[in-house]
């Protein structure tokens, strides 16, 4: 990759191009304005943390960030073995910290409480609840700032865990939606292989439990990101949207997701800018509503 | 003539170390015979200071350092700096966004933002009280018009839908300016930067000027 830094670097004009370069100085000044040198962040063996620690690792060295491991026993093995091997490309240091252990403990401790219920989606958030709390526990020892690694359409239909994956100071790719995010990885890569290909070509999957992706509560990421682009940055109503050729079903169930997310959205980390419209201070919706 | 473009970074609220960089940036300026700095739309303040501007201790030492400042550069070019002034009059908003012009020690003219931003990430109705006429800067022979980011913004013949009624462009260009600065903090969009340049370049041929045109840098 380019050491861009304090010089004029050559652009290849494309939208990735000048989308790296903002999230680079974005995070690079953020961390420095706010009184940071050091940065971590969750890496998982996914796409958006790969991303993520590649912008970060321009934008404050590789020697000042730090990537943590944090398998579970839903986590693949290939995850661990690609998170392993983009930290290596990137020039990173690692820190693997099994969660088992502390899963097994959050079930005995509420085993009483969750006697009569069913095992649902709240034992996945409890999973990136206690990945959000190791990270946070790690920031506040060595003093690092905390990169959540979210993508924006994730974001905009609440697949996230609110103080779980959630967590963290600077939300880098917040504004970015997921097909840019694969752009920007085969960007990165243009010359050589820094994201690991099977990062780049494995099915999106959260890894909350056995066999899940996130095409199970999604729709393509190509055809969701139409679709929110529309609602989002253009504030389209799904009659509009419908009338584009979307699938009506599909249209009503994104817009629907888009509006019970927003407590989610309310208690994001800030992120940084990109589109012509993010979630930060620029989207203002309400949370109670019809 | 020959304008030096200081394009600073900097932190929002950091008076003294804006200050500095926009002396350091002037400095260069003197080195390279500029007859003009210009610094960012609140290059002083850092955009976007939002509720600090509510705080009157702020404002007030950011003209103490102002005032400071064309002290130290009083030997050096005229420059244009961004920042945030107070509206004396009884009715309106607090503040006006200003570009203050720095000339033989002390603290001249200043040039008052137009359009006001409130939507999407801005707010500056919440802060600002709008311009009520242009002025033009005389330099050196030159009658320059100076404006504010927003201001190029709403060219009748560029838009379909325009924002706001006033065009400070027009009016600029009406009063005789030979060409136009703007002091900019125009935030990050994929693709914006080519609708920047025809936007300018559609002013630039419009009227028939040169478009000076200086964006703040950084995150």
């Amino acid at each position: 990759m380019s050491g861009s830094r304090g010089t004029v670097s050559r652009d290849d004009f494309t939208p990735e191009a000048d989308t790296w370069a903002a999230l680079v100085s974005g995070t690079r000044d953020y961390a420095r304005k706010c009184g940071f040198k050091k940065v971590l962040l969750g890496l998982s063996g996914g796409i958006d943390s790969a991303v993520t620690a590649a912008i970060a690792a321009e934008a404050v060295g590789p020697e000042n960030v730090l990537g943590v491991l944090m398998p579970s026993p839903y986590s693949s093995e290939g995850s661990v073995q690609d998170a392993l091997h983009l930290a290596r490309n990137l020039g990173v240091k690692t820190l693997t910290l099994p969660i088992e252990r502390i899963m097994r403990a959050f079930d005995e401790t509420l085993s009483d409480a969750f006697a009569d219920y069913g095992r649902d989606v709240t034992e996945e958030n409890i999973q990136a609840r206690i990945r959000g709390n190791l990270l946070m526990a790690m920031s506040n020892k060595y003093g690092a700032l905390l990169l959540t690694t979210g993508n924006k359409s994730e974001l905009a239909v609440g697949y996230c865990t609110i103080y779980g994956d959630m967590s963290g100071g600077l939300a880098v790719i917040s504004d970015v939606p997921k097909v840019m995010v694969y752009r920007l990885a085969n960007w990165i890569n243009r010359q050589s292989e820094i994201v690991p290909d099977a990062i780049i070509t494995k099915a999106p999957s959260a890894e909350l439990r056995p066999n899940q992706t996130d095409q199970d509560s999604l729709p393509p990421y190509d055809t969701l990101d139409e679709i929110l682009y529309l609602h989002v940055e253009q504030h389209r109503s799904a009659e509009e949207i419908i009338v584009q050729g979307f699938d009506e079903a599909t249209v009503r169930r994104v817009l629907h997701l888009v509006k019970i997310s927003e407590f989610k959205r309310k208690q994001a980390a800030p992120g940084l800018k990109v589109t012509d419209r993010a979630f930060g201070i620029g989207w203002r919706m309400p949370i109670a509503r019809k | 003539m020959k304008i030096a473009l200081l394009q600073i970074n900097p932190i929002v609220g950091d008076l003294a170390g804006n200050a500095a960089r926009i002396a350091e940036g002037v400095r260069k300026a003197q080195a390279l015979k500029a007859d003009l700095a210009v610094t960012p739309e609140l290059g002083l303040l850092g955009y976007l200071p939002r509720d600090l501007l509510l705080n009157g201790g702020f404002i007030r030492r950011s003209w103490e350092v102002l005032r400071q400042l064309a002290v130290d550069l009083a030997d050096a070019p005229p420059v244009l700096v961004g920042l945030a002034e107070l509206n004396e009059e009884a009715v309106g908003r607090p503040l006006f966004n200003v570009a203050a012009l720095l000339r033989n020690g002390q603290v001249e003219q200043r040039f008052r933002k137009t359009l006001l931003p409130t939507y999407d990430v801005f707010d500056e109705d919440r802060y600002f009280e709008p311009a009520s006429g242009n002025q033009l800067l005389n330099l050196k022979g030159w009658r320059l018009g100076i404006c504010i980011c927003e201001d190029v913004w709403n060219d009748r013949d560029f838009w379909q839908h325009r924002r706001y009624h006033a065009d400070p462009m027009e009016e600029l260009a009406r009063m005789g300016a030979q060409a136009f600065i703007n002091l900019s903090a125009s935030p990050f969009t994929v693709g914006k930067q080519q609708v920047r340049e025809k936007l300018l370049g559609n002013l630039a041929r419009k009227h028939n000027l040169p478009l000076v045109y200086i964006n703040q840098v950084g995150g």
